[in-house]
Parts: structure tokens; C-alpha cells; sequence
């Protein structure tokens, strides 16, 4: 990352913004009903022939930039409940409120070439383009190249970390100059470090310290800070996520009780605060891969509910087309849920090699359960993992079952995070989102420091059975299940903590529960309404370029071609 | 035709209050004679009632597996843990190589080693184990060593909602290996009888239990100890027209297939269950298809490598004069097995009955 602006990389830039100009936005390119298979894989971007090839990598990872406008003056933000992020690609900010509408069609079911949309996309959305897309072309931004290869880095890291703020703030200006933008950063740095931004209302806090259950350690000198500061903003933002899951998963168990939802259906309820933790300091260059419960987690990482439930009923505004189903959703830097037990963690390190070796800063989350810790594949990759010192954190979501044997009599050691041995480890309560949270802010900066794996135990419960057709009553007591909700629920303990530091009132609360529970019945209402994808992609995408067009063993009467349904989205 | 078809799976859709559950009508066995009392139990109890019986008449025996120790996702296992204890009846971690690995460590000691997969398609971490380890010890090591006391039960094959990992009939892939005997039941008697039989033949078998099968099979099945003839095929329909070759649910689907053909086309097929694919019963397929002159082979793995390929090619072999048309094959599609559109996958009757009709018009 040694690299300045080079002439080529201008020359890229000044080709771009020609495209801009001549090119509709890509929201009005996909309008219509575009026919939707077959589309032909869309390969280099065009300008990608006069690059020098040593510098696409170097490109591609980091986007162009601009500086981005000027911020209003901090009193001016107003706290708003932010939605899921949206990440515009693998190195820029997370986009939200503002800009947002223009991406929405990424995962909106209501568009119905939503999927080819994504797919069509080329490129991902960067910076520049959101940038421009908003101001509709009419007037150009003025525009200053920078040193930007440092630069970026410094404006990423502070802009994630401002991401809460910058939801509020409108990216669309006329004048951009990097120096004010810089100094809008600092100075609103400063003031957060040591002081509320936020002017409260009602006398309200804005900012509160919590002590949070100490961390095991294991072959590391030194752990987490136990001691985490919230913002109300944050606090608004996790309860909303929090809630949310909760009712993707409750409409889901129901749906499948409705016989909607069919075939296998593994619920999060319980386990809420592992993810919602580790996405708290998620970074766009991050990766993550899961097993079976991913309703939640494919919400968090930006596909939206109805596509989550849609993908739960098969039908084709699902996230996967309703190809998936309930085991196998997707989004963007989301590697999946998978079906199998513990086949995602090799996966899972994998995409940290290629992280390593594309020399991008980030780090790879592969999630699996007690259960599967035990799976001897775990341990090929403990072994891979540190011998190669890759960027991975391995997080084990123990929630004390592996199907319906409990992790005491399926493991020889239930200290999950000592299981990598020469792989240091940490224990965490996976209960408490902030210590989740504050753990995985260690382990990443551990990881993208160039020290090789981590492996975590997030102490964790869940309340439903394995799966739906498991009762989850015939290997403990319904009054081990109950006395978790009571004591130790991730939602109820973190409403009470933010209740009690008077971060946030009831009324917000009840408000952000009301909205959670409209729009997964919302979702849930188009879930059962929305039509599966048609016969002809039962025969899509088994390979991507057949040389036998025609699918064998089909029916006389409905002869199945071979087709690409798009290109993919995660290269 | 494609919008045709697409509205027959939403009725089927809005009829069910769900997707279809079930893809064939079960044709229930006669109830043997000379085989003292009979019991009514479906494939889930007669598989239950088979492994109490082992584990009551055999002090070596062992079943081992996921989550077993309560009775098993299918509840084959159901009760077996109370009655004979946490040494013998046991959960295993969730590791199907090690599963497999440690059945065969097992059963060459001797040891009556019944280990079950919770599904046939959680199989393939341990198929190095069942390839290379079980199938050819007894080659490799000239006979020295066997694990011939290890069976492996799983569930398999479709059951209306199972999805892309819950639906497969992997049963070709093992097909592939000499060493191993490769058992398909029909229902709740022949499921006991083979079950009996593989665990105590002399070779490693792996026995695949259709999940749809487990609770809608419903036979009068005898009290008492039996076994099914393993590598021998069933007659269950005597015909002169067609012959129809299936396993598993499968069987069921051809046994309305025909009925239908009797009825729509006054055609009389036979109907070959095969039992079990290795070894096969190749001298019933040939005579049967020497009489008739035609023959459909029906099974749901895909067609591409699917067993019927092998059949079809023996069949030729032996039968190349005889033909009178050429050997059908209606199968699953060479497509993963799909999650919404598992209605037009399957091997339907009316696949079926379309094959067999253009068997007889050609």
C-alpha cells in the first residue's frame, strides 16, 4: 500500500467519471423487465484493458476516492435510530440514511429484477459513485485527488468508527475540500472521546461506561478491556438489530409451523448478541461465514427481511432466489450459512489467505457450535490457520447442545477456546453484546496485526430445539430454558443496562419493538404472498458454462436448458 | 407446458396448505405366513424392533451415533439407551469420519458395531473411512482382518421439504466400491429382515432407510426373529409386457405405475424391487427382461452415474436380443436437489407412466 496516484490510476479516474457522465445510473439501466436468464458473465470492467495489469489488484482493493463534503456542525446532528448498514464495497464506508435509497435495490424484494440488478453490477458501488448518483450528475462536485492511499486508510478508519454519525449527515454538497473534511473529522473525534457530541434530551445521557463479565484467557498476556463505553446511538442501533432478529426468528418458527416454511428451520433466538457483537465492529473488507443459523446474521450483514423470509419460503425474493432455503442464505461479504456441521470453518480460513495474499487488512469471522467443534476438519484448519498465520478469527458459538447432546457429554474439553491449543484463545459471555463486542475489537486488531488466528468461545444459549422438529425438551428441562430467558436473555439484560443508564427512554424502546414486530409482519405477509422463481432456474447455475446445454433426466414435456441466472456477486 | 406445470405445483401447493409431502402411495407387504405372530409397525418401529432384538440377542452389539441416545431424529433408536444402557447405546460427537473410523476399530475386533449417519447426506466426511478403510481391509490385508461386523444405517432420499442436504440418494457413489453391500428397503417388514441380515452378513453394509418411508411404510410385521435374502431382488408384480426396476419409495411409485398401465393401456408390467444394489440380482432382471422385451429403470438419484446406468448397461449385455425397445431410464434430474421445485424433480408416476407408454409405442 506503498503506492501514490499514479498517472494510470488518474487516467482510470478520469475514464470513470467519463462513464459517469455518459452512462445512465445504474438504477435507471436495470429498469424494466429486463429478461432475466440468461445473462452473460460480465467479466473485466470495461476500462480494465488499458490498465496495467500489476495495478488492478491495487485498484480494485482500494477504490477511488474523494473527500467527502464537509460536515454540518456537530449540534446540528440529530440522533436517528439507524437502519443495517449498507456497505458500498470492500474498501469504502458503510452507506446509510442518505445515500441509501439508491442502493436499496440491492436487497429490495419489491423490485423484481432485484438479483439481476446486483448481479448486472458490474463493479460495486464506491464512494464517488454513490456520490455522484445522489447529485443526479447535475452539478460536479469539486473534486481534489490526495495522497490517498494513506489518506483513505486514515479517513476509513475514522469514518467507520463515525459511521453512527454520518448516517445523519447529507453527503450531497456542492463544494467538497478535503482539509475541512479533516478537520470536521478531528475536531468531532475529539469531542467524542471525551465528551457527548449529542446535546441530550430530557436531561438523557448520550454516553455510558459498563463493566462487562471478565474474559478467559488462553496463551495471551493480555485480554479485552471489561470496561465499554456506549453510545445511545450505538445502544439504539443494537436494540433495534437485537429485536429484530428476535422477530425474524419467532415469524419463522411460526411460518414453519404454518407449514410455509418447510424442510429444516434452525433458530437464533438466544444467540442474538454473538452476532450482533461481532457486527458492531465489523469492517467492509471483513468476511464472514456461519453454519445453519443464519436468518440473523444474513439480516445483519445487509440483505433485507423480506428477503430473508422469502428465501425461507422458497420463493423468489429470497436472498438466494429461494434456492437456498433456510440453511443457505447470502450477502454480500457473507459467505453463507451452510447445512453440513463444521464445513463452513475451512471455508471460513480460507478467505483469510485471500485476504493475506491480496494484502487487504481485514480479517475472516468463521462461525461454528459446540457441536461442530468436535468435527475433524476444525482442527486441519487450527493447524493451517496458525501455520500459516492467517488473518481468521474462529468463533465458537457454544450454546451447551450439539443437536440433542449436550457439550459435556459430546466433548472431552468443554473449554472450547483452549481447543486450539497453540492458537491463543479467549472466552466471552456471548450474552452481552458489549462484551462481544469489545472481545472482537481485541481479536481484530489482534488478527489484522499480522498475528496469526484467534479462537473464541462465546458462551451463548438457544432456546428453540436444534431444529424445528426438534421439541429441544427431551435432553434438558424446560426450567433450564426458562430460567435463561429470565436471567441471562441478551435483549432483556441489555434493555435494562441501557434503561439504567438512562441512555435511552421506554418510549424509544416500545417504539423501536413496535417497528421491529410491523415490518417482520410486513415481510412475512409478502413472504407468503411472493410467487417461487420459475421452473426454467431449477436448471440454473449448476455449472457456469455446460458443455452439455441440456439437463439430463429431465421430463419429456419440460426439456430443462441449462442457464446462468447472473454472474457472481462476491468476486 | 412450463406455465402448465408450474400452476400443477402451486395447486399441489395450495391444496397441501404446504409443499406435497409425498410423492407415492404405499403399497402395503402381505403378511408372511409361517412366521409366527405379526405386530402392525411402520419402517421406524420395525427398525427399532430389529436393533432391541440384536442388542437382546447379541452381548458384543453396539449402536452409536448422533444423538442416538434419545431415540434418534428418526427415532429408530427410541427407548434402546433405557433398556440396555449408556455402554451400549450411546451419542457420539458430531464427526461422521471418526463415527465411521471408530465403527470400523470396532467391528474388527469382533465387536457388533451398528453406527448411524443422521443423514446419507452428512455421509461424505466419512467416505474415505467407508471407501478405503472398511471396504478393503479384508482385501488388503488378505483376509487376515475383516470389519464385517459394521453396519452403517442412515436415512436417505426424499421427503417432500428435505432441501439440498437432506434429500440426497447418494446410494451409486458406494456402489462404486467392491467390498461394501449396499441395502435399500421398501418398507417396514423387508426393512427388519435386511437390517437383520446386514448386521449380521460378514461384510461392512450400508444400509440407506428412505426417510419417506419411515413413517407412511406400515406392515404387519412378524414378532419374531428373521432376515431378508440380501443381493436377491423382489418380484412384486408378475407381467408380460414391461419390466419395471426400482428400490425404496421408488417401488411404490412403479406399483402405481402399474396400475395405471393396466388400466389406461392394458399393458401387464413386472415389477422388480432390487433390494440390494451390491450385489445385485442380475438373473431376475435378465429373466424378467427376457419375457417382457422392455424394460424402465426408476430411481431419484440423478440419471448422470445413477445406478440405472449400470443395470441398463448389463441388460444390453445380456439381453441385447431379447430387447424390443430401448432401456428407459426415469430419474432425478442432473441437477442439485432442489428446494422449491422437488415435485418435478422426483420420478414421479406420471414420469413414469409417460416412459412405460412410449416403452409400449415404440
Amino acid at each position: 500500500m506503498t503506492m501514490t496516484p499514479s498517472d494510470s490510476a488518474r487516467q482510470r479516474f478520469n475514464q470513470f467519471q467519463s462513464k459517469v457522465d455518459s452512462s445512465p445510473l445504474p438504477s435507471q439501466q436495470n429498469s424494466g423487465n429486463v429478461p432475466r436468464v440468461p445473462v452473460e458473465s460480465s467479466g473485466q470492467p470495461s476500462n480494465s484493458n488499458i490498465m496495467p495489469t500489476n495495478f488492478s489488484g491495487f485498484l480494485q482493493r482500494i477504490n477511488f476516492s474523494i473527500p467527502p463534503p464537509p460536515l454540518p456542525p456537530p449540534m446540528l446532528l440529530t440522533p436517528v435510530p439507524s437502519a443495517q448498514p449498507y456497505y458500498s464495497s470492500d474498501f469504502n464506508l458503510p452507506i446509510s440514511s442518505p445515500v441509501r435509497g439508491i442502493l436499496t435495490n440491492w436487497h429490495d424484494p419489491n423490485e423484481n429484477n432485484f438479483i439481476l440488478e446486483q448481479c448486472n453490477k458490474q463493479e460495486s458501488f464506491s464512494t464517488e459513485e454513490i456520490l455522484f448518483n445522489s447529485k443526479k450528475t447535475d452539478e460536479k462536485p469539486q473534486i481534489q485527488l490526495y495522497k490517498f492511499s494513506d489518506q483513505l486508510k486514515h479517513f476509513h478508519t475514522s469514518l467507520v468508527k463515525l459511521k453512527t454519525d454520518l448516517e445523519n449527515v447529507n453527503l450531497i454538497s456542492n463544494e467538497l475540500d478535503l482539509a475541512s473534511w479533516s478537520e470536521s473529522i478531528a475536531s468531532l473525534s475529539s469531542q467524542r472521546s471525551f465528551s457527548p457530541i449529542f446535546h441530550s434530551k430530557n436531561g438523557y445521557a448520550t454516553e455510558a461506561t459498563f463493566e462487562v463479565q471478565p474474559f478467559k484467557l488462553h496463551r495471551l498476556e493480555s485480554g479485552p478491556p471489561t470496561t465499554v463505553t456506549l453510545t445511545r446511538d450505538e445502544a439504539l442501533h443494537y436494540y433495534t438489530q437485537l429485536q429484530t432478529i428476535r422477530r425474524i426468528e419467532a415469524a419463522a418458527g411460526n411460518l414453519y409451523k404454518e407449514k410455509i416454511i418447510r424442510g429444516f428451520c434452525h433458530l437464533y433466538s438466544g444467540q442474538e448478541a454473538v452476532a450482533c457483537g461481532i457486527t458492531a465492529i465489523i469492517k467492509p473488507e471483513d468476511k464472514v461465514i456461519t453454519a445453519y443459523r443464519c436468518h440473523g446474521w444474513t439480516y445483519l450483514m445487509g440483505a433485507t427481511i423480506k428477503s430473508v423470509l422469502c428465501e425461507l419460503t422458497g420463493r423468489k425474493s429470497g436472498c438466494a432466489r429461494g434456492k437456498g432455503g433456510s440453511m443457505h442464505m447470502y450477502a454480500r461479504n457473507f459467505y453463507g450459512g451452510n447445512g453440513i456441521v463444521g464445513a463452513q470453518v475451512p471455508l471460513g480460513v480460507g478467505l483469510a489467505l485471500a485476504l493475506k495474499y491480496k494484502g487487504i487488512k481485514g480479517v475472516s469471522f468463521s462461525l461454528y457450535g459446540d457441536g461442530a467443534a468436535n468435527q475433524g476438519q476444525v482442527f486441519e484448519v487450527y493447524n493451517m490457520a496458525k501455520l500459516w498465520n492467517l488473518p481468521t478469527i474462529f468463533i465458537c458459538e457454544n450454546n451447551g447442545y450439539g443437536m440433542g447432546t449436550s457439550a459435556e457429554r459430546a466433548a472431552a474439553s468443554t473449554d472450547y477456546y483452549t481447543r486450539g491449543d497453540y492458537i491463543p484463545g479467549l472466552w466471552v459471555d456471548g450474552m452481552d453484546i458489549l462484551a462481544v463486542r469489545s472481545a472482537m475489537q481485541f481479536c481484530r486488531d489482534y488478527c489484522t496485526s499480522d498475528k496469526g488466528p484467534l479462537v473464541v468461545e462465546a458462551a451463548t444459549y438457544r432456546y428453540s430445539g436444534h431444529s424445528m422438529s426438534d421439541p429441544g425438551t427431551s435432553y434438558r428441562t424446560r426450567e433450564e430454558i426458562q430460567e435463561v430467558r429470565q436471567t441471562r436473555d441478551p435483549i432483556t439484560s441489555f434493555r435494562e443496562k441501557i434503561l439504567n443508564a438512562d441512555l435511552v427512554t421506554s418510549d424509544e424502546l416500545k417504539k423501536i419493538e413496535v417497528d421491529a414486530k410491523k415490518q417482520v409482519d410486513e415481510a412475512v405477509k409478502f413472504a407468503k404472498l411472493d410467487t417461487e422463481v420459475g421452473l426454467a432456474e431449477l436448471a440454473g447455475d449448476v455449472y457456469s458454462a455446460p458443455l452439455e446445454n441440456q439437463i439430463r433426466g429431465t421430463t419429456p414435456f419440460t426439456n430443462l436448458n441449462h442457464v446462468r441466472v447472473g454472474p457472481a456477486v462476491n468476486l | 407446458m412450463l406455465k402448465r406445470a408450474v400452476k400443477l405445483l402451486r395447486t399441489n401447493i395450495s391444496n397441501n396448505g404446504g409443499r406435497s409431502s409425498s410423492s407415492f402411495t404405499y403399497f402395503a407387504e402381505k403378511t408372511p405366513e409361517n412366521r409366527g405372530p405379526t405386530e402392525k409397525l411402520n419402517m421406524f418401529q420395525a427398525i427399532n424392533n430389529a436393533l432391541d432384538l440384536v442388542l437382546r440377542t447379541d452381548p458384543s452389539s453396539v449402536i452409536f451415533g448422533e444423538d442416538v441416545g434419545f431415540g434418534g431424529v428418526f427415532r429408530c433408536s427410541l427407548d434402546l439407551q433405557k433398556k440396555y444402557g449408556k455402554e451400549r447405546v450411546f451419542n457420539t460427537p458430531l464427526c461422521e469420519q471418526g463415527i465411521v473410523g471408530f465403527g470400523i476399530g470396532l467391528a474388527v475386533t469382533g465387536t457388533t458395531a451398528i453406527a448411524e449417519i443422521q443423514f446419507a447426506d452428512y455421509m461424505f466426511p466419512a467416505f474415505d473411512q467407508i471407501v478405503n478403510e472398511a471396504a478393503k481391509y479384508r482385501y488388503r490385508s488378505g483376509n487376515l482382518f475383516n470389519c464385517g461386523k459394521l453396519t452403517i444405517r442412515t436415512p436417505s432420499s426424499a421427503i417432500g421439504h428435505g432441501g439440498l442436504y437432506h434429500s440426497q440418494s447418494p446410494e451409486s457413489y458406494y456402489t462404486h466400491t467392491p467390498g461394501l453391500k449396499i441395502v435399500i428397503p421398501r418398507g417396514a417388514l423387508k426393512a427388519k429382515g435386511l437390517l437383520l441380515a446386514c448386521i449380521r452378513d460378514e461384510d461392512p453394509c450400508i444400509f440407506f432407510e428412505p426417510k419417506s418411508l419411515y413413517r407412511a411404510a406400515t406392515d404387519e410385521v412378524p414378532v419374531g426373529d428373521y432376515e431378508c435374502e440380501l443381493g436377491k431382488a423382489d418380484i412384486l408384480r408378475t407381467g408380460t409386457d414391461v419390466t419395471l426396476i426400482g428400490w425404496g419409495p421408488q417401488v411404490h411409485v412403479l406399483l402405481e405405475v402399474a396400475d395405471l398401465a393396466k388400466e389406461k393401456l392394458k399393458v401387464n408390467c413386472e415389477v422388480i424391487d432390487l433390494v440390494s444394489l451390491l450385489p445385485w440380482d442380475k438373473q431376475t432382471v435378465i429373466n424378467s427382461i427376457k419375457k417382457t422385451g422392455k424394460v424402465l429403470i426408476a430411481h431419484e438419484a440423478p440419471k448422470t452415474s445413477g445406478f440405472g446406468g449400470e443395470i441398463a448397461s448389463t441388460i444390453q449385455e445380456e439381453c441385447f436380443l431379447h430387447l424390443e425397445a430401448p432401456v428407459s431410464r426415469v430419474t432425478g434430474f442432473d441437477t442439485p436437489f432442489p428446494h422449491v421445485f422437488e415435485p418435478f424433480y422426483l420420478p414421479n408416476k406420471w414420469r413414469c407412466f409417460e416412459a412405460v407408454q412410449n416403452l409400449v409405442c415404440f
